[in-house]
């Protein structure tokens, strides 16, 4: 254990020197590998973002019924029963048309009052219906809309989980496009990384045949630049961590909520505890695997 | 210490060695002599495993060169201190640093290979300079680190090809002093050289490669440096 103790000291220390003393040859390496990971983290803060919308969403378990503008007091007093009699349902409340608009005009007050400009209110009655919590599955939701959509009176139903669906497509298309946008700059950030640390080893070549001619173990001599590369992944996912972290600030204290539309809604949040450790690990492996290709098959050979 | 049984080294058709046979005792300080290109360097690398004879045995602290597995080259190298004509010193640190990293490498935690590094900068006279640059040294000075580190293992025998080569007389001389000193601790000394002065200051056995053929010749002190 003392020995293992001593060999991963020594390797850091190592590589530490090597990083410090040859910064300029480093940095390069280290600014393709941030910027990779910056692109990365972006698009884990956005997913993750819309990911706590769209779970608070489906914890609300809402379902709008729209009824047409001449319903009759018989229809909307059957609509009601239907509605209030139904097991799945929690609570439910009528919406007149005129609450209606004036719902619109809080929620789009940008719009101004257009509302005024037309000749009658176009927007009809509706019912705000919530699902009890243990009933709210996609099935139950289906069936329950498709009923009250066939009622007399009713122009139609929808619930919250269809346009759940269709963001959560979009959040995993987001998703996809982060992983492989994310994914080919690390890999051209690893591949910058082992042509940085050949260059590297290349250029020491002599210090590293000393080294080796006083006693150092191909262990020693091979392990520090592993770690180097490490080191010089995790680096890069610090300083990553560190221009996100800014960019969130500056957009939190800077931008007008108002301004942001639909982004408004967003409970915003950075990176999660995981979601950094992640990020830290894909940089550190990144850079790992950057120093091993630069020592693998193909790699640096000068004995 | 060491002994070599009809060992030739041949690169693709020129023989740089033939038939070398010789036999260098424990404790012996031994020059090592003949003109440049003569095979004083390949003779010396094969002793510390850079080079594997090409025909022949070469047995060194007890170890067959040729039958060594690359896996146990590290430990065999950790018994013997080298010295080479331009020091090869590692430029990213510092004197003290540079042979601290030997004691590193041997298992030492860094505060002990600090400390011994420093007995032995003083023992050639090198400690004002431990925390110095390879770069803002001259090349005795160099010369003394590299030597210094040489002995960070404590080795059984010390190999040194033309230590004295880049030195100004008196600094070879003191050079020459300070190895003498460390044979006398019970080091084995072989030391390359195409000085007649300094071998003639010693007056050791010297062992004379001409045409890629060692011959051995006896000699007795004339006069030791001081």
């Amino acid at each position: 254990m003392k020995a293992l103790f001593g060999y991963a000291s020594l390797c850091i220390e190592e590589a530490g020197r090597g990083i410090w003393f040859h910064r300029r040859v480093v940095a390069p390496a280290l600014i393709v590998m941030m910027a990779s990971l910056v692109v990365l983290g972006a698009f884990m803060l956005a997913s993750d973002n819309l990911n706590a919308v769209l779970s608070g969403w489906r914890e609300r378990g809402q379902l709008q019924v729209f009824l047409v503008p001449e319903v009759t007091p018989a229809q909307q007093a059957a609509i009601d029963s239907a509605i209030g009699g139904h097991s799945a349902v929690e609570e439910y409340r009528f919406i007149d048309p005129e609450e209606a608009a004036a719902l619109f005009r809080s929620d789009f007050s940008e719009l101004g009052d257009v509302l005024a400009l037309l000749e009658e209110n176009p927007l009809p009655g509706s019912y705000a219906v919530t699902i009890a919590a243990p009933m709210r599955s996609e099935r139950v939701l289906q069936q329950l809309t498709d009923d009250l959509a066939a009622l007399p009176g009713v122009e139609g139903a929808q619930y919250d989980l269809e346009i759940i669906g269709r963001l959560e497509l979009g959040v995993r298309a987001l998703r996809l496009v982060g992983v492989l946008l994310g994914g080919t700059v690390l890999l051209a950030a690893m591949i910058t990384t082992a042509n940085v640390i050949r260059v590297m080893v290349f250029a020491r070549r002599r210090e590293i045949e000393t080294m080796r001619l006083v006693g150092a173990s191909e262990a020693v001599v091979v392990g520090r630049f592993l770690v180097e590369g490490g080191l010089q992944g995790l680096l890069a996912g610090l300083l990553a961590l560190a221009v996100l972290l800014t960019a969130y600030s500056f957009g939190l204290a800077y931008l007008d909520p108002d301004s942001l539309g639909f982004l408004s809604i967003l409970p915003l949040r950075f990176l999660s505890p995981l979601m950094i450790g992640g990020l830290l690990a894909g940089g550190t492996i990144t850079g790992l695997l950057g120093s091993w290709f630069a020592f693998g098959p193909g790699g640096v050979r000068f004995d | 210490m060491i002994r070599a049984f009809h060992v030739t080294k041949r690169y693709g058709s020129i023989t740089a060695l033939r038939d070398v046979n010789v036999q260098i005792r424990p404790g012996e300080f031994v020059f090592l002599t003949g003109a440049s290109g003569a095979g004083k360097t390949t003779f010396l690398r094969m002793l510390y495993r850079a080079e594997l004879p090409t025909s022949g045995q070469l047995i060194v602290d007890g170890r067959n060169i040729a039958s060594l597995r690359s896996r146990e080259v590290p430990g065999f190298r950790r018994r013997i201190g080298l010295v080479f004509q331009d020091a090869r010193l590692i430029d990213d640190r510092s004197s003290l640093e540079n042979i601290a990293f030997v004691g590193r490498v041997l298992g030492l935690a860094r505060g002990e290979s600090r400390r011994r590094g420093m007995e032995l900068l003083k023992l050639t006279g090198m400690d004002h300079r431990a925390e110095l640059f390879p770069a803002q040294l001259s090349a005795g000075e160099k010369q003394r680190v590299g030597l210094a580190r040489a002995l960070m293992s404590a080795p059984v025998l010390l190999l040194a090809d033309e230590p004295t080569g880049n030195l100004d007389p008196d600094t070879a001389i003191e050079m020459l002093r300070i190895f003498r000193a460390i044979n006398r601790r019970g080091t084995t000394v072989v030391l390359a050289t195409h000085d007649p002065d300094m071998i003639a200051a010693l007056g050791r056995r010297t062992l004379v490669i001409e045409g890629g053929r060692l011959r051995s010749l006896e000699r007795t002190v004339e006069s030791e440096p001081a």
